[in-house]
């Protein structure tokens, strides 16, 4: 059917054919052929092309070629293996006897195309390369497109997997939300309730009522606009939000427990009133402003000061940017004013202390604070204060400080300042001066190196540690100067703080006292030799006083025994001679000794039961010898208002009235001296007596009235040789009367005469003892009671005690010494001792320590000494003795002591029988002698009398019995007075006189057992005799 | 029209006034599919509805949107997705369009459900051809102005092109004239 192809539409039909001859060489091929492979016509087609496909069936010679007609060929370039392969089939033309190769490239990738330079229109029209190529390309396009909505929808997967957790999360979000969330339908019936309003929701709880009744209120009126109520349930404060959601056709409810809120509120209230009160009242000009320098706060003195006619609450909110031109009229510098202001405002950091003068000369001080607020400017606050005082009083003080830093220069103080390690941080020129070093040479160098003495190091050791725990302190001290002369200095020290409060060094003012010191050290010498003379003195005193005291004592006892004595007329002449003398001498010895005490500082006054009536006549009987003598008339006087009970120490009044008149008598030569007393007040407890004594003797001149007084002085020396006498006798007395609480006044008038009088109080006794005096405790026999040792060594002074309390019924025991005190004290008891101080083997003083430490007695023991002066009294209580009787003494004097320590013994007892007999209604009865009588009261008395008389007589006889156990003699004394007991009915001493009896007539009597029944019985049977005598005056 | 071509649309809209306006546009044209496939068939009246929506929303004429889509399509869609086809459409522009009516003679059988314009070049000489433009759509003239420049383009000649005359009828047969410039 087609006959031929032109060569040209063969081309077009097969752009890629390939023709070879017999001998395989390539005749022509197609133009699309030559583009991929170049010119290959006339080249061997083995040299070009080799068999892919058939590749074991076929070789490379026209023969085998012919045979593999219609079957698919695939040949590869040789030039391009792999990348150029053609596809398609040998045809033989018998006509040309050549083969023709009619193929396509075979193209799989669109790539290639371009890798061959190929144009769809090298191919032939018919031909599918081109299309096949396009179809793999969109299925290509069309997975890129599948693989992009694959990824597209993983991505929306993932997104829709994390929104369906966000939606889950918001979800849990109003259950987790711990403010109650409600949601209720238009009849308020509850929806949802997320957790926290589950309580809510409980309408029995009574506490929300109230809450549900405002919601239900609410509901019922509300319309499309939310609603915000304030609820209070109970305690509580609720805040709920109805939010209307109506398309719905319910209502959300947000609920907010607000107490807190609420209790912040009012709290801030309280305290924004507060803090706008405290900035109104206080004592500055105080201005806030806004980020926009708009006023928010501004108090009443600022407008007084800037001159603003508004008050302070109406300036909230006005704008302050033009406010400092406007006020810079008030100051000196306005312009600098304004300035300024620009200035801080513009830096905005805090500034304090801006100094503001006002043409008014007033100063301000000013302080301004920006405020901000995470780190955002919210303005600022400005404080103005009139310093305008302060800025004086610190010129002022610069002043004064000027004024005494200049004081101290001229002072000669020396200043220094030291840091802790003593070094000099600052020297004041007095200093220099003081040391010798230059200021320079002080700054460089340490304190204690440049200054210090070795043997002062432990002073600068202890003052630097006295700094260091912050305390001041004045000490004296050495230094050494810069040419190495010793000065001393008073230092005073004080240590020096800085801002945190830590001591950081000390300050000195050093006084230079060399001069004080060496004055010092000569007045420490005077006063060793003022001292040791002082001494000298007293112990001179004190042996004199010993030395004459102790024959004194025996001159002065032996003569008043030997006035005891029958004596004639002439030997009691001499005998009163002797004692005057002896008296005198003991006068002069007691003025000195009781000097000496005065000077020491050591009269001491005692107080007992005083009688000025016996004082009165006492003087009296001792003067009037004297008196009788000079013709002189003594007259005493006692105001009958003074008490008879009066407490005080007698024998001191006494000692001063006896002075006082002896001067009388002395210095009268006639007329008179009289002595009185007057009452002048009478109050509760004590009388105000003045006491005076008066002569109209030669008197005194009115200048020597004073002298008179002093010690060892006499009006003038003329007086001295004419009338004697030491001239201690008038200062003793104002002593002892100053210390009585009175003072000595004299009136005189020369030749006319002297009066001298003291006012003194003297305590009233309350109750008045039946026996409280040493005469009438010696006059009732209760010396007879007590028993006391006589330690004494001396023979003598034996005697003369012994004597004395003989004569006086008192029973006492002698030891020799010490040692025997000892050994009496382990045999029996006593009442008292009486201790000699200088005795052999053991003293009175180890005696009296011994009985007090080891055996610790506390029986009263008084010192017998010739040593009186002040420091042996104290030696001697400090050994445990009670007191002590200077040598020599007089029996009264003895006795009084006595009386004074062992009274309460004694007086106790007494007080017990006393007691024990006025409990009875009658100490004894007189019923049996009257019976007996038969109404003869003459017999009575004389059964009294007789009873008066020898009952004593039976215990005296007692007495003796138990001196020398004698029973025989107490046997036969208590036997004698058994009767009269009985026949008088002394029922307290019936038994006990029988017991004596019994006792005493026993094979082995008890002696203590004796002597304790005895002086039951002594006490009872004095008592029944006084009574008699008080009670049965009629008998007497 | 197949799923590229409105593919094309949303690319060129994306990358020059972003995803937000095409949004935009898929929901003024209310068309639903959020994604195209590039060889399946879509109803002509979507490309036509975004065309119209994109002109709305980016306030561009039709025409604008149409020449622009034309030019997209050849520079980024075509050479993007069929670049070596594209250059083995010709070396040059004249030899492009000269092949220019085969290529979419092979594109039918290709896309059985494609109803391709038909092409005729008659070339005058070298320098000038005359296009024949016949489709079974109307309202695509400016879409073939934009695809002959990006053709133009991707050769990097300058043209200058004419519309001698549109005929509507059973087939749109536009008739353009166009000049080479050196």
């Amino acid at each position: 059917m087609i006959k031929e192809f032109t060569e040209e539409n063969f081309k077009k039909i097969f752009p890629f054919y390939v023709c070879i001859d017999k001998n395989l060489k390539i005749v022509n091929a197609g133009p699309s052929m030559e583009k991929i492979l170049g010119k290959i016509s006339d080249r061997s087609f083995s040299d070009v092309f080799k068999f892919v496909r058939p590749s074991l069936t076929i070789d490379m010679s026209f023969e085998s070629i012919l045979v593999h007609q219609d079957i698919v060929i695939i040949l590869e370039s040789l030039e391009f293996p792999l990348l150029t392969r053609f596809r398609g089939q040998f045809i033989y033309q018998e006509s040309e006897e050549n083969i023709l190769y009619l193929n396509s490239p075979w193209i799989t990738d669109v790539v290639d195309l371009g890798f061959h330079n190929l144009l769809i229109s090298d191919f032939a029209i018919h031909d599918t390369i081109t299309d096949n190529l396009q179809l793999l390309q969109s299925k290509q396009i069309v997975n890129e497109d599948i693989r992009k909505i694959a990824d597209e929808l993983r991505l929306q997967r993932d997104e829709l997997i994390e929104k369906n957790k966000t939606i889950a999360e918001l979800a849990a979000f109003p259950e987790q939300n711990p403010e109650p969330i409600l949601r209720v339908n238009c009849q308020g019936d509850v929806l949802y309730a997320n957790k926290a309003a589950e309580k809510l929701i409980q309408e029995n709880d009574t506490l929300n009522k109230p809450f549900w009744d405002v919601i239900k209120t609410a509901l019922e009126k509300i319309g499309t606009e939310l609603v915000n109520l304030e609820v209070q349930c109970g305690e509580e404060t609720f805040q709920a939000i109805i939010v209307p959601i109506p398309d719905k056709k319910y209502h959300n409810i947000y609920i907010k427990n607000t107490t807190d809120t609420v209790r912040y509120q009012n709290e801030l209230i309280d305290t924004s009133t507060r803090l706008y009160s405290l900035i109104n009242n206080m004592n500055s000009a105080v201005l806030a402003e806004d980020e926009h320098r708009k006023i928010i706060l501004v108090n009443q003195m600022f407008c007084d000061l800037f001159q603003i006619p508004a008050l302070p609450e109406q300036m909230n909110g006005v704008d302050c940017s033009g406010a400092a031109e406007q006020s810079k009229h008030l100051f000196k510098d306005g312009e600098g004013f304004v300035r300024r202001i620009d200035e801080v405002l513009k830096n905005r950091v805090p500034v304090f202390g801006d100094l503001l003068h006002l043409k008014t000369d007033r100063i301000l001080e000013r302080d301004y604070v920006p405020v901000f607020e995470n780190k955002q400017y919210k303005g600022h606050i400005w404080k103005y204060q009139d310093i305008t005082e302060i800025v004086k009083n610190k010129e002022s003080l610069g002043k004064v400080e000027e004024k005494y830093r200049k004081i101290i220069e001229n002072l000669k103080l020396g200043l220094i300042e030291v840091d802790l390690e003593e070094n000099i941080t600052k020297v004041y020129p007095a200093f220099c001066e003081m040391t010798g070093y230059t200021e320079q040479e002080l700054m460089d160098g340490n304190a204690r190196k440049l200054l210090g003495f070795v043997d002062e190091e432990k002073t600068f050791d202890k003052q630097n540690n006295l700094r260091k725990e912050g305390q001041s302190s004045v000490y004296e001290t050495k230094i050494r100067t810069k040419s190495g002369e010793a000065k001393w200095l008073i230092i005073s020290g004080a240590p020096i703080y800085n801002d945190q409060n830590e001591v950081v060094g000390s300050l000195g003012i050093h006084v230079d006292i060399s001069e004080r010191k060496k004055l010092e050290q000569e007045l420490i010498q005077a006063k060793d030799i003022a001292v040791s003379s002082v001494k000298a003195k007293e112990v001179f005193i004190a042996n004199m006083s010993h030395e004459i005291r102790t024959p004194m004592n025996v001159i002065i006892g032996m003569t008043e025994l030997l006035n005891d004595s029958l004596l004639n007329k002439e030997q009691r002449k001499y005998l009163s001679a002797v004692k005057t003398s002896a008296d005198n001498l003991l006068g002069l010895i007691n003025d000195i000794l009781d000097f000496s005490k005065i000077e020491a500082g050591h009269l001491e006054l005692e107080e007992f039961k005083l009688h000025i009536q016996d004082i009165f006549e006492n003087l009296e009987v001792s003067f009037e010898p004297k008196a009788h003598e000079k013709k002189i008339l003594i007259q005493t006087e006692i105001d009958p208002k003074v008490s008879i009970n009066l407490l005080g120490d007698g024998y001191k009044l006494n000692q001063v009235l006896v002075n006082l008149v002896n001067n009388a008598i002395k210095f009268t030569e006639n007329g008179s001296v009289s002595i009185k007393a007057s009452l002048l007040d009478d109050f509760e407890n004590e009388q105000r007596i003045k006491f005076s004594v008066a002569d109209t003797g030669i008197g005194i001149n009115p200048e020597n009235l004073e002298a008179i007084f002093q010690m060892f002085k006499q009006e003038d020396s003329s007086i001295t040789r004419r009338y004697g006498g030491t001239g201690l006798g008038l200062s003793i007395s104002q002593s002892i009367v100053e210390s009585m609480g009175g003072n000595i006044d004299v009136k005189s008038e020369k030749n006319v005469g002297s009066e001298f009088s003291f006012v003194i109080s003297l305590k009233k006794e309350n109750i008045a003892p039946s026996v409280s005096e040493p005469k009438e405790f010696m006059k009732e026999k209760y010396g007879e009671m007590i028993n006391i040792l006589v330690a004494e060594d001396n023979e003598l002074n034996q005697l003369l005690i012994t004597s004395i309390l003989e004569k006086e019924g008192v029973q006492y025991d002698l030891a020799d010494d010490g040692k025997v005190v000892l050994e009496k004290l382990n045999e029996k008891s006593y009442h008292l001792i009486l201790m000699d101080i200088q005795m052999p083997y053991m003293d009175g003083m180890a005696t009296a320590k011994y009985i007090r430490q080891t055996l610790n007695l506390d029986i009263p023991i008084i010192a017998l000494t010739a040593n009186a002066s002040p420091e042996d009294e104290a030696k001697y209580k400090e050994a445990g003795m009670n007191d002590y009787i200077a040598k020599p003494f007089k029996r009264e004097e003895l006795f009084t002591k006595i009386y004074l320590h062992i009274k309460n013994q004694v007086m106790n007892k007494n007080e017990e029988t006393t007691n024990e007999n006025l409990n009875a209604h009658e100490l004894y009865s007189l019923v049996n002698i009257e019976a007996i009588s038969q109404g003869d009261q003459q017999f009575v008395k004389t059964i009294v009398e007789t009873f008066k008389t020898n009952t004593p007589n039976y215990l005296e006889e007692i007495v003796k019995g138990i001196q020398n156990s004698d029973f025989a003699k107490i046997k036969h004394a208590s036997h004698q007075m058994k009767p009269s007991f009985d026949i008088l009915e002394i029922e307290k001493v019936r038994q006990t006189v029988r017991d004596i009896e019994t006792e005493s007539a026993s094979a082995n009597p008890n002696m203590e057992k004796i002597k304790q029944d005895f002086e039951h019985l002594n006490a009872v049977v004095l008592l029944v005799i006084k009574h008699m005598e008080m009670t049965f005056n009629d008998y007497k | 029209m197949y799923g590229i071509v409105n593919q094309a649309i949303q690319g060129l809209v994306v990358e020059n006034y972003g995803q937000e306006k095409w949004n935009e546009i898929l929901q003024l044209s209310g068309i639903q599919e959020t994604h195209f496939i590039s060889n399946e068939s879509y109803e002509d009246g979507i490309t036509f509805e975004l065309v119209a929506a994109a002109s709305e929303i980016l306030q561009l004429k039709q025409e604008d949107v149409l020449f622009a889509f034309g030019e997209y399509w050849i520079l980024n869609t075509g050479h993007q997705k069929y670049g070596e086809l594209m250059k083995a459409g010709g070396n040059d522009f004249l030899e492009f369009m000269k092949n220019l009516p085969n290529f979419h003679g092979r594109i039918m059988l290709i896309y059985p459900k494609l109803c391709p314009p038909e092409f005729l070049v008659e070339v005058e000489n070298e320098k000038k051809i005359k296009l024949h433009y016949y489709s079974a759509r109307s309202g695509l003239t400016y879409f073939v102005f934009g695809l002959i420049h990006g053709i133009a383009a991707m050769f990097h000649q300058s043209i200058k092109m004419e519309l001698l005359s549109s005929e509507p009828g059973v087939s749109w047969h536009d008739t353009f004239l166009i000049e080479m410039i050196d």
